[in-house]
């Protein structure tokens, strides 16, 4: 027989247990946001999947994110102000609020016919969207980085598709007007960019396909935008640094390569690095510096791609 | 008085079909003009309300916002960043050791790489897991279907199974791809075979009647029912709705992570950007929750979050039903009855204000047929597309003018020229 004095702790214990549940699940967290128990001091890390009590704390610093999935009715809530929330009243705000679909679709008409949708105004001209290409054209992505050069001719390599026999270059601008044009079987072309008509363009598009259309399967394409220097500032400065490396070794290579990375000068810097890792082939460092290089150029994209 | 105008009402509802018929009949000049227009709403659906206003209703308080659609925990999202795939083998290797139900790996490895031993760590991953599937991608040319993508066999063949993942929209052509992605293919045929959707493919190996149950359907296409996305990580200038657990690879490789969150669930793989919240355009699709439903933006939401979205949408049994040809026209009809009357009723009630009055009333009945449309659509999982509708509730208010001012008295002309005077003719004879 249960005694009076447990049966009169046992209310206590269950309304501990009951106010002791899982309330909220963490969907997504960013920065250092920290939870704390009741029956604890210590602030720990929220991590994602963790189960937040009702008698807990949470706590979120300037920029920290926070998003939770209220257990029992599935409603989800995002915090992004810093501050201080007891979780008891968070599930209580959350188990409060509800609207029908009449008020929210009135909410709708309302704001549409107040010109204020609620919604942020993120359009864009135009979103750039690439196929991933199987031609990987070695050149660096317009909107990471800006090839910059002291002539308008140069060359262009791609790497050697399994499946084509003759490449056809195009350098198109960006009215998708041709400007350059060129056939070849190698995988490598200098481009003269002074035979076509660029006007003030500094962005081009450059594309390699197929000559064949029966191998045309997946065009390589590449968005460029590039500054041709022509106040021989650039051409004098990189004259000034040739004379100090002179000697024809790896680490010289690498030191011009990181050179005309800083000139943002792309094609000479690749060049520099395959030199260098020529020389050098064991060396897996350089290959891993050139690798760095293309991802931070945007040359080449992730490693896994589905397309 | 009652019984000629509903009876009017009926002859109207007849003249504006027989209007509408006439109109389509005429060739009418491209008007390049028009063109960015057409271009514009040939993407829109009157349903992306229902996901981003209905939906996607934030409650937004003083410090939380917070959206009362069910989120669901039984799927996770990995993102995979940009590693290579050493690394991603050993996340593999993280996330079976929590037993989860499945894996799907949104990525195709193709070819091999240099870093050999990446390869191999990759390939052991997947074929200890026993439960990993794969993706793999038809490839089309000038929008006709060329080849079947899929990872090198050092991956394939031990994968558990490897299914297609192209959406309706996606990579077809040049244009489609900037579509909203909002129907795929169940299945597909290939070689002799017959392939999966990638998220139906995962739910099969764990809840097999549910597929079979989906299956049976026997649509070509089916429509996405879009729960939500992953969280926003606290990007102010999206209006985001959480419905996914999403995890970054750092996370998973430093074990950040609470002990049972992949236990017995559904683990997706893929991209969803360099790190969780930086913007990318690499396998980001444009669905209905885009912040903007017409016109110009960004694209909102990663390929393997599209994959959530469907099996959510399969585990949960609320597909989306579509309101067949007949019944539609049907209620275009009854729509349209229903419209002509009330604007006769006004019209004859109000003739000098029937101008001013005609538009107020075209909206209040253009609002209420959106009504029903979204709340269908929200309520019953059912698509109305209320085209026709509302084309002929757009035409009732100069139509209804036209029929009782120009129509009716040239009919009624004709009737009593051929009919009355004809009898009286006969008669005198």
């Amino acid at each position: 027989m249960i005694s009076k004095k447990l049966q009169f702790l046992m209310p206590i214990c269950i309304a501990f247990m009951v106010n002791a549940q899982d309330v909220f699940k963490v969907l997504a967290a960013k920065g250092g946001s920290t939870v704390k128990s009741a029956n604890s001091s210590e602030w720990k890390k929220t991590l994602i999947g963790m189960k937040i009590q009702q008698t807990d704390a949470i706590k979120l610093n300037a920029n920290d994110y926070l998003g939770l999935i209220h257990i029992a009715s599935g409603k989800t809530l995002e915090l992004k102000t810093a501050g201080s929330y007891n979780v008891k009243d968070l599930a209580t705000k959350v188990s409060a609020t509800g609207s029908t679909y009449s008020q929210k679709y009135a909410e709708y008409v309302m704001n549409a016919m107040s010109n204020n949708s609620g919604g942020t105004n993120n359009s864009v001209g135009g979103v750039v969207y690439r196929d991933v290409y199987d031609v990987m054209i070695d050149l660096p992505d317009a909107k990471a980085s800006t090839v910059v050069s002291t002539s308008k001719v140069f060359d262009v390599r791609w790497h050697k598709h399994p499946k084509i026999t003759t490449y056809l270059v195009v350098v198109q601008n960006m009215f998708d007007e041709v400007v350059f044009t060129t056939e070849t079987k190698d995988t490598t072309v200098k481009v003269d960019l002074t035979k076509g008509d660029l006007g003030d363009e500094n962005r081009v598009k450059f594309k390699v396909v197929a000559k064949n259309a029966e191998e045309r399967l997946w065009p390589g394409d590449k968005d460029v935008s590039f500054h041709i220097d022509e106040t021989k500032g650039l051409e004098k400065r990189k004259t000034e640094f040739l004379s100090e490396v002179k000697e024809e070794t790896a680490l010289n290579y690498l030191i011009k390569a990181k050179f005309y990375e800083s000139e943002s000068m792309f094609m000479e810097a690749i060049d520099a690095y395959d030199k260098a890792i020529k020389l050098e082939p064991k060396v897996e460092e350089f290959k891993a510096l050139k690798h760095e290089y293309l991802l931070k150029t945007g040359a080449i994209r992730k490693e896994e791609s589905k397309k | 008085m009652l019984r000629d105008v509903l009876r009017n009402s009926c002859f109207c509802t007849i003249f504006i079909f027989f209007m509408m018929w006439i109109f389509s009949l005429i060739p009418l000049p491209q008007i390049e003009i028009l063109d960015p227009i057409g271009q514009t709403l040939q993407d829109f659906d009157i349903t992306d309300i229902t996901y981003h206003d209905i939906k996607g209703h934030n409650h937004q308080q003083k410090d939380f916002s917070l959206n009362e659609e069910q989120g669901d925990t039984n799927i996770v999202i990995v993102n995979i960043g940009e590693q290579p795939r050493g690394v991603v083998g050993m996340m593999v290797n993280i996330v079976n050791e929590a037993s989860p139900k499945i894996i799907g790996i949104d990525a195709i490895f193709r070819g091999r790489r240099p870093d050999t031993l990446g390869d191999m760590l990759l390939s052991e991953a997947i074929k200890n897991s026993g439960k990993v599937i794969l993706a793999s991608k038809f490839i089309y040319n000038n929008g006709n279907e060329v080849g079947l993508q899929t990872s090198h066999e050092l991956f394939s063949d031990v994968a558990y199974k490897n299914s297609f993942v192209n959406l309706v929209t996606d990579g077809t052509d040049d244009v489609a791809k900037y579509k909203t992605s909002r129907q795929f293919y169940p299945k597909k045929e290939f070689n002799g075979n017959q392939m999966h959707f990638f998220a139906l493919d995962l739910v099969e190996k764990i809840a097999p009647e549910k597929a079979q149950k989906f299956l049976s359907r026997e649509n070509e296409q089916e429509y996405i029912n879009y729960v939500g996305n992953i969280g926003s990580l606290g990007d102010t200038t999206k209006h985001t709705i959480p419905k996914f657990t999403s995890i970054d690879f750092q996370d998973v490789l430093q074990r950040n992570f609470d002990p049972s969150l992949f236990k017995d669930k559904i683990v997706l793989m893929g991209f969803l950007g360099r790190v969780i919240g930086e913007e990318d355009i690499e396998d980001i699709f444009y669905s209905p929750l885009n912040d903007k439903y017409v016109g110009k933006s960004n694209p909102d939401m990663f390929g393997v979050v599209i994959h959530a979205n469907v099996i959510n949408m399969l585990m949960t049994e609320n597909y989306i039903n579509q309101v067949p040809t007949y019944l539609k026209v049907i209620l275009a009809v009854m729509i349209c009855y229903l419209a002509v009357f009330i604007l006769y009723v006004v019209f004859l009630a109000f003739p000098l204000l029937y101008g001013t009055l005609s538009k107020i009333v075209q909206f209040v009945l253009w609002i209420a047929v959106l009504f029903v449309i979204i709340g269908v659509f929200y309520n019953y999982k059912l698509k109305y597309d209320a085209d026709l509708a509302v084309v002929t509730v757009l035409l009732a208010g100069d139509m209804v003018e036209i029929y009782h001012e120009l129509v009716l008295p040239t009919v009624m002309k004709l009737y009593r020229l051929i009919f009355v005077k004809s009898r009286r003719f006969v008669k005198n004879d």
